[in-house]
């Protein structure tokens, strides 16, 4: 197995406060990894810094063996990193498919384009009927699911999905979690950001408990069914 | 009626300069969240960096043996070049440094910067002596003489000094420059980006947009539009003074705060709103002239208060 991606001792603090403290993980290529946390727990900080978009103090990150630290969140993006985030929306004044679009950013070729859409839109069917619907028109599972579509469309070496079951009916939960059971049957590789432990723990084969910024268990999905840090229920 | 068409005409051809500046206006705020207050000096550069250029063809005697047509592109294409080199400088020097910084910071930094660039210009145009009834003002010229220094812009748009002529083109050209907008806002990659930017500056993050290279982009189209506004103003005021600036970016601000101020299209309709109660104040009340700029700013405060959201901005509001 290669290792898709690999944190080494990473640190980063907001003004004088630190954030994340020593975190060590790493995503074999095809599983899907999730890291699980309570609100605060430095979930969303782990994301960005993985995308660079919060500055990393120490520590070194590899993209499939290679090196990444002095790459701009942008390049990191093109080189094949995906990150879908519910909480932060959709272009709202932009239609659907030019939401898409964006996603799709680094295509070039439009034939190739064109058949990612189309993809695209056998997977997410509600998607289809929404085309030329503004995106801030969408509810609130619609969002989401243009969000995880987004984020596919360029066909990224890794997903990241933030707390994809943020703020959804129960119902939506469970649509959204069959859609990362699909991805992870088509050999992507996920790291699944979650506060739903339960329904995490379905779909990921191995995950990293994080608490006040740092990395408190870690082990494969069996085991952390049964920690204490998972059972807890302030989790 | 012919009074009513007189000014009907003025309104639009006024709204044109300010739906200009108002544009540049939208554009740095939507990409930026700041509010650049030295447009209107920008654009009052490149009126002066036409004059100057086109004084200096008078010189060389390019002017007269070379067709119109060439020399008002080459001048068009010189102005709009320095205003985005300038756009370029006030981005680097007036708000790079701010970023993160509180919002003030960059307004306060743009007014000084705004006030550097009037003075600079005052400084390479001297009060001309020997008064203004000369060679560029030409018949037609409008007594519009406010602020210091005023100088005679090259009446290049009106043909054998017919005006219409000149108001034709004013409006042609700026529908042009609106279309030409419109299309790269919504089919370039580069202009998808800035409405991205200006909708969701974090998702757009994190889709791949290379933001600092947007912020770039911006600032030179955004130039090159306050370029041209400007070049039309000095062909619609016939005279011009290098602090006029001030006066013109706070009134195509109001446009863009009438509009809406993140609406690039919303810009349009405040500035034409601006200009059509401006213009009819002055004709249609004695001396009305005087009260022009007060009404027109008594509209905005209207809007500020009762629709802050600009004409057509639409309140969305996306919940979470």
């Amino acid at each position: 197995m290669t290792k898709m991606l690999e944190i080494n001792k990473l640190y980063t603090s907001y003004g004088r406060i630190p954030m994340l403290m020593d975190i060590s993980m790493d995503i074999d290529e095809g599983e899907v990894c999730c890291v699980l946390g309570a609100n605060g727990a430095g979930k969303t900080t782990l994301v960005k810094a993985i995308l660079n978009m919060v500055k990393a103090d120490s520590g070194g990150m590899k993209l499939a063996g290679e090196p990444i630290d002095d790459w701009p969140t942008h390049k990191r993006i093109e080189q094949g990193i995906s990150l879908s985030a519910a909480a932060v929306g959709t272009f709202q004044k932009m239609s659907v498919e030019t939401n898409l679009k964006m996603g799709a950013f680094f295509i070039d070729d439009a034939k190739l384009l064109s058949e990612r859409l189309e993809e695209i839109y056998r997977s997410f069917p509600v998607l289809r009927e929404r085309l030329q619907q503004k995106a801030g028109t969408l509810s609130g599972g619609e969002r989401t699911m243009l969000a995880i579509a987004r984020s596919v469309i360029n066909k990224p070496r890794l997903l990241i999905l933030d707390e994809p079951s943020l703020g959804l009916a129960p119902i939506m939960v469970e649509e959204v979690f069959e859609i990362i059971k699909r991805l992870r049957d088509e050999k992507m590789t996920i790291l699944l950001v979650e506060q739903n432990a339960a329904k995490a723990l379905n779909v990921a084969t191995r995950g990293y408990v994080i608490q006040k910024g740092a990395i408190v268990f870690s082990g494969d999905a069996e085991q952390l069914r049964g920690s204490e840090f998972v059972e807890n229920p302030v989790m | 009626m012919s009074l009513f068409l007189d000014l009907i005409v003025s309104a639009i051809l006024l709204g044109c300069t300010y739906t200009l500046v108002a544009v540049g206006f939208s554009l740095f705020f939507g990409v930026m969240d700041v509010v650049v207050f030295c447009c209107g000096d920008i654009a009052i550069f490149g009126t002066f960096v036409i004059l100057g250029t086109y004084t200096i063809m008078q010189g060389t005697g390019m002017i007269g043996s070379w067709p119109l047509i060439f020399i008002i592109l080459a001048l068009l294409i010189i102005g709009a070049a320095c205003c985005a080199a300038l756009g370029l400088f006030a981005h680097r020097v007036s708000i790079k440094p701010f970023e993160k910084s509180s919002a003030l910071m960059p307004l306060l930094s743009t007014i000084a910067l705004g006030t550097v660039i009037k003075e600079v210009i005052g400084l390479f145009f001297m009060p001309v002596t020997n008064g203004l009834s000369g060679v560029f003002a030409g018949e037609n010229a409008v007594t519009v003489v406010s602020g210091r220094n005023p100088q005679g812009f090259p009446q290049l748009l009106s043909i054998n000094g017919n005006t219409d002529v000149r108001n034709i083109i004013i409006i042609a050209v700026t529908v042009g420059i609106l279309l030409a907008l419109f299309i790269f806002l919504n089919k370039t990659k580069t202009g998808l980006s800035m409405q991205a930017i200006s909708q969701n500056k974090e998702l757009a993050t994190m889709t791949g947009i290379n933001v600092s290279r947007s912020v770039v982009s911006t600032f030179v189209i955004g130039g090159i539009i306050l370029a041209i506004g400007g070049f039309l103003l000095g062909n619609y005021q016939t005279v011009m003074s290098f602090d006029n600036g001030a006066m013109f970016g706070v009134k195509g601000f109001s446009a863009a705060v009438v509009g809406g101020l993140r609406n690039t299209w919303g810009a349009i309709i405040g500035g034409m709103l601006l200009a059509f109660v401006e213009t009819f104040i002055a004709g249609y009340i004695s001396n009305g002239a005087a009260y022009a700029s007060i009404v027109a700013f008594v509209v905005v405060v209207g809007f500020i208060i009762f629709k802050p959201e600009g004409v057509i901005g639409e309140k969305t509001v996306e919940k979470v």
